[in-house]
């Protein structure tokens, strides 16, 4: 099982095709939409798949042979040279993706649980927090 | 408890340069005195080490950056786009944490230039004056770093604030405060004190810190040189250990000898930029009293939650809670469950307590014995 981010590009042409959908049915993954914008000309989309190696690379597969453009989205990082491991990130983040060790009090980020809203980037002192997902 | 067992500051002394003293950290010494008991560790245990890492908004560093030909009386100073003090002699200034870049965007002051200079860094330097018949030049713009200064010491009117209070926020809007990002509708409950580990919470009274007690501060060594602002003992004790904001400590030490790990600047996102400064208080113990203090532990000390939503001095109290509780993840006040986090570092505390336990047990640092105490009492005046 692996967690990966990828922006998705749509046009006209395929912009129809139930991403989500397919994603669950054919490949057994499990989809999570975190940013999405369509208009008339079509769409832009940042997609989180959970599935294993083989099941998101079918996947993409499939969705580069509809035609929709897949790439590899920046996923959220946290620079351990920065972070002075305080742990204001920790209470603000909804999907609970920083942990704190309670013996060594370690603060670190499992970047699978993230669903890029953002809240954590300026509770961050030492901007050690960074998330590029520009649609 | 008969108090029989004594030692002398010289008997420690003599201990560490041979170095057969016995150091622990204060969450070390608590199983030792789980185990031995009060009397058993107190004969086994000479130094306690303390340790706190965390934003400490009244720091700052004296600077002297040597004349220039020919010389000037700087006014305006400015170092990275950060304004310095222009009110002392001609080259002299104090660059304080919380002065902010006059530079668009933020995010830089104070506190991240005294880190640069401390990681010897070259600082931009833009300085003016009047021009007067002894300091003809009226402007200078030029590099200074810790290498091509005179002096440069940290001095810190207040640090160590023993206990602090929490916060949470009633609103229905996300506030950003010094003590971090508070969520909407109690949500979230942000703290900041080391606790068990702290310094002026296993040395409540000030038994063994006073004027001129040697100190780890940021990464090289300090001392303590008065007693901080807003010095208080007005707060309620419970364990032997105040619930709220009491003393604090001035603090003073060179930056050349410190670590750019423990003097870190910060940019709270709403509030302002600061500085994290590492601070380590050794405790010697001299008898049971001092090391039955030295015992506490994070369930033992309390401290009270304020609603940060209401804007007055005296914000309302939403309850009183433990650090052991605050430490876990979550407290449960008022039949709601909030999830706390801390904006001071408890790992970078731990460091600073065994870097300093290190130097001791190594013979690099001598306990001092204070040339006077701190106030036995104290207390805090408003602002009409
Ligand atoms: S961006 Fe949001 S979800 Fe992701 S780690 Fe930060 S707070 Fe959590
Ligand atoms: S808020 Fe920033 S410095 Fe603090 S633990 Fe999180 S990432 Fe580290």
């Amino acid at each position: 099982m692996m967690d990966k981010k990828f922006k998705l590009k749509f046009n006209n042409s395929n912009l129809h095709e139930s991403v989500s959908y397919i994603l669950v049915s054919k490949f057994d993954i499990k989809p999570n939409v975190l940013q999405a914008k369509i208009d008339g000309s079509g769409g832009r989309m940042i997609l989180s798949m959970r599935g294993s190696e083989k099941n998101i690379e079918n996947a993409i597969s499939y969705l580069e042979s509809a035609d929709i453009v897949v790439e590899e989205a920046d996923d959220i990082k946290m620079d351990k040279k920065r972070c002075i491991d305080c742990g204001s990130c920790v209470s603000i983040c909804p999907t609970f993706a920083f942990e704190i060790d309670k013996s060594t009090w370690d603060v670190s980020l499992d970047t699978g649980k993230c669903v890029a809203c953002g809240t954590c980037i300026s509770a961050c002192p030492t901007h050690a927090i960074s998330l590029k997902m520009n649609l | 408890m008969v108090n029989t067992m004594k030692r002398t500051y010289s008997e420690i002394n003599e201990k560490i340069r041979k170095r057969k003293a016995v150091v622990l950290t204060a969450e070390e010494v608590i199983d030792v005195v789980n185990d031995k008991g009060i009397k058993g560790a107190a004969e086994e245990v000479d130094v306690v080490t303390t340790g706190t890492f965390g934003a400490m908004c009244s720091s700052g560093a004296f600077l002297n950056f040597g004349h220039s030909d020919p010389p000037i009386r700087m006014a305006n100073i400015s170092l990275n786009g950060v304004q310095a003090y222009g009110g002392l002699a001609a080259v002299d200034t104090y660059i304080g944490a919380t002065q902010m870049t006059d530079k668009k965007g933020g995010g830089y002051g104070g506190g991240h230039v005294i880190e640069d200079l401390v990681a010897g860094k070259k600082i931009h330097l833009v300085a003016s004056g009047p021009g007067t018949d002894c300091y003809t030049r009226k402007s200078i713009e030029t590099t200074v770093s810790l290498s091509t200064m005179n002096e440069a010491y940290m001095y810190n009117p207040r640090n160590v604030y023993q206990n602090y209070a929490a916060a949470t926020n009633s609103t229905d809007k996300t506030l950003h405060t010094y003590l971090g990002k508070l969520l909407p509708n109690f949500k979230n409950v942000t703290y900041s004190s080391a606790g068990q580990l702290s310094p002026l919470m296993n040395d409540p009274h000030l038994d063994t810190t006073g004027i001129g007690t040697r100190i780890f501060l940021g990464g090289g060594e300090g001392y303590v040189t008065w007693s901080g602002t807003q010095f208080s003992t007005a707060a309620e004790e419970q364990n032997g250990v105040p619930t709220g904001s009491s003393r604090t400590l001035a603090l003073i030490g060179n930056l050349r000898g410190m670590d750019r790990e423990f003097v870190r600047g910060l940019d709270i996102f709403g509030y302002g930029t600061s500085l994290a400064v590492g601070v380590g208080i050794p405790i010697p113990i001299l008898n049971e009293g001092v090391m039955e203090r030295c015992a506490i532990t994070d369930d033992k000390i309390f401290t009270h939650v304020f609603d940060y939503g209401i804007p007055s001095r005296t914000r309302p109290v939403i309850g009183k809670v433990s650090y052991a509780d605050l430490r876990s993840g979550k407290v449960e006040m008022g039949g709601r469950v909030m999830r706390t986090s801390s904006l001071s570092s408890y790992k970078y505390a731990k460091k600073v307590a065994e870097k300093l336990k290190g130097w001791i047990s190594n013979d690099k640092f001598q306990l001092t014995i204070p040339s006077l105490p701190l106030p036995k009492e104290g207390s805090v005046k408003g602002l009409r």
